[in-house]
């Protein structure tokens, strides 16, 4: 990744143009041809700097209930339990911690129902009694965008 | 009435090519822009392959009382990508959860010292993140 790659990414994270050529005007800031801009792109892409590039949702707007999730699993079972826990469409992140609770995860559910039923089957199907739902109370920060 | 069919066709990843939006989606995305329904518009990137391998949930026992202070404080900082305040639990005294990102985990955990001291709390840890079972952007509708 060299200088113009961070250029480019920071312009695609915090300013990309919603118009017809998105890319050539990205191109026309950071001095490139459009053509040399997308392949960049493409090759940030494919080594999987970029995951994706598109909207991120306001989820309550759309009616979607999110919670964090955490569990203390016996370390022997961790990885098993964890790829259980993954399967499930609505899990979006996913992480083993250094921590007596060592398993947590998000949930991003189309309503509190689907919420409650997917972590009672993660209780019945891991066999671990306890999990905690911890639904945030307050919002001061989300922006995960990297200035680079 | 949200529109699940265009939800749906925006998930799918942007094409990289000269004209990327098909017609009439610009307008629609404006559209959801203005009423919140869309946050942000762009790159998501794996932040580990951008340069931030030092990855940390940060819990802090934070007084009741002062959690919106505070927490707006922590929010502040350029290593905390997201602030919430989330119930305690058994065995977890911890209320505020900032998940924080660095180069290297001995910069990290020196911000988060940093972090700490400006608020006044010496009540906290750093949950580190030792295998990522999963990471992607959630699926509506």
């Amino acid at each position: 990744m060299d200088a113009t790659d961070k250029k480019l990414l920071n312009e695609l994270q915090f300013n990309f143009p919603i118009d017809e050529r998105p890319y050539l005007e990205i191109a026309e800031r950071i001095g490139l041809s459009e053509a040399e801009t997308i392949e960049r792109i493409k090759v940030l892409k494919e080594s999987n700097v970029i995951r994706r590039i598109g909207p991120t949702f306001e989820g309550s707007k759309l009616g979607y209930v999110n919670t964090l999730v955490a569990m203390k699993i016996p370390p022997k079972k961790l990885d098993e339990i964890g790829a259980l826990v993954s399967r499930y469409d609505e899990v979006t992140h996913n992480y083993a911690r250094e921590h007596e609770y060592n398993l947590w995860f998000t949930l991003t559910c189309e309503n509190k129902a689907r919420l409650d039923q997917i972590a009672s089957e993660i209780k019945t199907k891991s066999g671990i009694g306890e999990i905690y739902l911890l639904p945030m109370t307050k919002k001061f920060k989300i922006n995960a965008r990297f200035e680079l | 009435m949200i529109d699940k069919q265009l939800i749906r066709e925006l998930q799918a990843d942007l094409p990289v090519e000269p004209r990327p939006f098909k017609a009439g989606l610009i307008e629609k995305i404006r559209e959801l822009q203005q009423t919140g329904v869309i946050r942000k518009f762009g790159a998501i990137l794996k932040h580990q392959k951008a340069g931030f391998a030092a990855n940390a949930m940060v819990v802090f026992n934070v007084p009741d009382e002062s959690v919106g202070v505070i927490g707006e404080k922590i929010a502040g900082f350029k290593e905390v990508s997201h602030c919430y305040e989330r119930p305690r639990f058994p065995g977890f005294n911890y209320n505020l959860y900032a998940m924080t990102h660095g180069k290297t985990s001995e910069e990290l955990e020196s911000s988060v010292r940093r972090i700490a001291d400006a608020v006044g709390i010496n009540d906290y840890q750093m949950l580190w993140s030792k295998k990522e079972y999963k990471k992607a952007s959630p699926k509506y509708f």
